[in-house]
This record gives C-alpha cells, structure tokens and sequence, in this order.
C-alpha cells in the first residue's frame, strides 16, 4: 500500500467514525467553551427511553469548578427507606434498590471545544466499575441557563439525555 | 540621613502597615469563608459507645466534599475496593455486590450552614444515597480548621461518633 492510498485509508476511517458518532447521537452538538460550564447545575430532565429500568434517577447536582475537578450525583427520591435505618444491615431488596436508584461520582473534566465533547475523567465512582474511567458526554445544547448532554452507553443500559438547570 | 533613606525607609514602613492589616484581616474571615472550595477525605472512623473503632470506608477512604460559596453542599464518600459489579450494570447487581457498595459508599448534596459561635456545621440533604437521610438535617461540630485542614465530628444515628478529616483540593 502506498503512502497515498494508506492516507485515503486513515482519512475514509475517521470520517466513518465520524459519522458513527453522530449517528449514535441523533442530536447536533453544540459548540461550547469550558468556562460556560463552570458552576452548580442541578437535573432538570432525565430522558432515557430505552433504558433497562424504570423509574430512573429523577435527582441530581453537577459542579463544575474552574480548577477542572468535578463532582456529580444522580440520585433517585423514590428508593425505599431501610426498615434497620442503617445502611450496614440493609435487606436484599434495600440494597438492590439503592443500587439500581443511584450513582455518584467525581474527578476532572475536560471538553473539546470543537466538537461539543465533554469527558469526565472518573477519580472515584459509586459505580465501581467507572472508577479511574474516562466518560463521554455529548453536549447538544449549553445556555446560560441550561445544559443537555447525551450519554451514549448510560450505566443503567441505553442511551440517555440529561438536562440541567444552573443553581444560582 | 540623606533623602533617599529617609524615603526609603518611609517605602519600608507604608509596606510594612499595609502587610500587617492584610494579615489581620485574613484571621477575621467567617468560618463559611474559611470552608468553602473543595476538600478531599483524608480519614472517616466511627468510634462505638463501647470504644472500638470502625472505619466504614476503609483506612485509606477516598472522597469529596464541596462547599460552594453560595451555600451548596456536595459529599461523596467510598471506600477504594468497592467491588466491580461483574455484569457491568448496577441493574444487575449481585445481593453481595449490592450490599458492599451500599454500605461502602455514600453521595449526598443540599446546603449547608455554619455558626461561627459553637463552630456547629450542618448538612441539610435535599438528596442521598441513603434514602433514609434524605430531607434530613445532619449536624457536625468542627474540631479543626486551617487553610489547608478540617476536621469535624458528628454522632452517628447508630451510636458513637464519627470523626471526618479532610484536606484541601487543590
């Protein structure tokens, strides 16, 4: 394979991963600059339509900090208080509930201004399996007051859209 | 003495007052002011009322703790071997799988407020992990805090206390 021919290769590549990503997504992307996320923001919309359960996370908080760390929780209202009030001695179906409601984590960020990416570099997460992780999210819109991301392979299976509001 | 050392000694001393006020007014800020930006756990144990000690996270906890200026609060704790779900989704969690990351991990996040009087700090949890917190008020007494250190203690719900150590992020 010549040089030509191996650069026409590289170049049909990445226009096809290209065009993956966007296909995946279904959503433009919007341009954005780090510093329009720096902030609180809390969850204002959780869109997973084909996600595995039901009822997902309905509460969450995101901060962005201008030193690049971030701290993330998606909550849900609705898992059931422990009957033992202790989360050492929870029963079977507690703890189940708990983990199917619920995921936090936190670490630093990074956004390609370019292509409305944003990575979330996981330090530690409730997830375990995220932990030390990089995580990419598809910014489709960010406002002053908003942003809406998509998350291509969700923890809880599927596709999902959050959107947040920022806190004042 | 010439003119130029008496202007430069006169330099000297206007320096010299304005560095001593600064400081000064470091000492004075509120506690609030001293708290906020964003701590990493160093330390979580839980001393029983029989004297043992029980570190819920591990020895070498890993967590955060962010408090914004604007009277948001963020926590999340967990221990460092939490174990990974072997199905690669939370949905699908083993019974022992669930029981480890619930009882090794915690996220919560709210406001919170502190007296600058008896140094009491307390968490109102709009949210947690733990659904049994959630709504609640949580109270924490600073035991120490310095501009790279904090330290608070609390009584735990099931009895003892539990002491948190924290460093500055930077």
């Amino acid at each position: 394979m010549n040089r030509r021919n191996m650069l026409a290769m590289s170049a049909i590549t990445v226009f096809g991963l290209a065009l993956l990503a966007e296909g995946a997504i279904g959503a433009p992307k919007a341009k954005i600059k780090k510093g329009q996320l720096v902030g609180d923001w809390a969850l204002a919309g959780n869109n997973a339509p084909n996600a595995a359960i039901q009822n997902g996370p309905d509460d969450g908080y995101l901060v962005f900090e201008r030193n690049g760390r971030f701290s993330f929780a998606l909550l849900n209202a609705k898992v059931p208080k422990f009957a033992s009030n202790n989360r050492n001695t929870g029963t079977a179906d507690e703890n189940k509930a708990a983990v199917q409601g619920n995921i936090a984590y936190f670490g630093t960020y990074s956004v390609n201004e370019a292509d409305g990416t944003l990575t979330f570099h996981i330090t530690r997460s409730s997830y375990p399996n995220w932990t030390g992780t990089d995580q990419l999210r598809l910014v489709t819109a960010l406002t002053a007051q908003e942003l809406k991301y998509t998350n291509p392979s969700a923890s809880f299976g599927g596709t999902a859209e959050l959107v947040w509001k920022r806190v004042k | 003495m010439n003119r130029r050392s008496i202007l430069s000694i006169s330099a000297i001393t206007a320096l010299g007052l304005t560095v001593l006020p600064g400081s000064a007014v470091a000492q004075q800020k509120t506690l609030k002011e001293q708290l906020v930006g964003t701590w990493s756990l160093a330390s979580w144990e839980q001393v029983m009322p029989d004297g043992s000690k029980v570190h819920n996270y591990g020895t070498n906890p890993k967590g955060v703790v962010v408090f914004d200026a604007n009277g948001r609060l963020f926590v999340m704790f967990a221990r460092p071997d939490l174990p990974k779900i072997a199905s690669n989704a939370p949905r699908t969690a083993t019974a022992e799988e669930a029981k480890a990351l619930v009882a090794g991990s915690l996220a919560y996040f709210g406001t919170y407020t502190v007296n600058d009087a008896d140094k009491a700090l307390n968490f109102r949890l709009d949210a947690s992990s733990f659904p049994n917190q959630v709504g609640s008020d949580q109270k924490r007494t600073i035991t120490s805090l310095t501009a790279d250190e904090l330290k608070y203690d609390t009584i735990a719900l099931a009895g003892g206390k539990i002491s948190v150590g924290l460093k500055r992020a930077k």
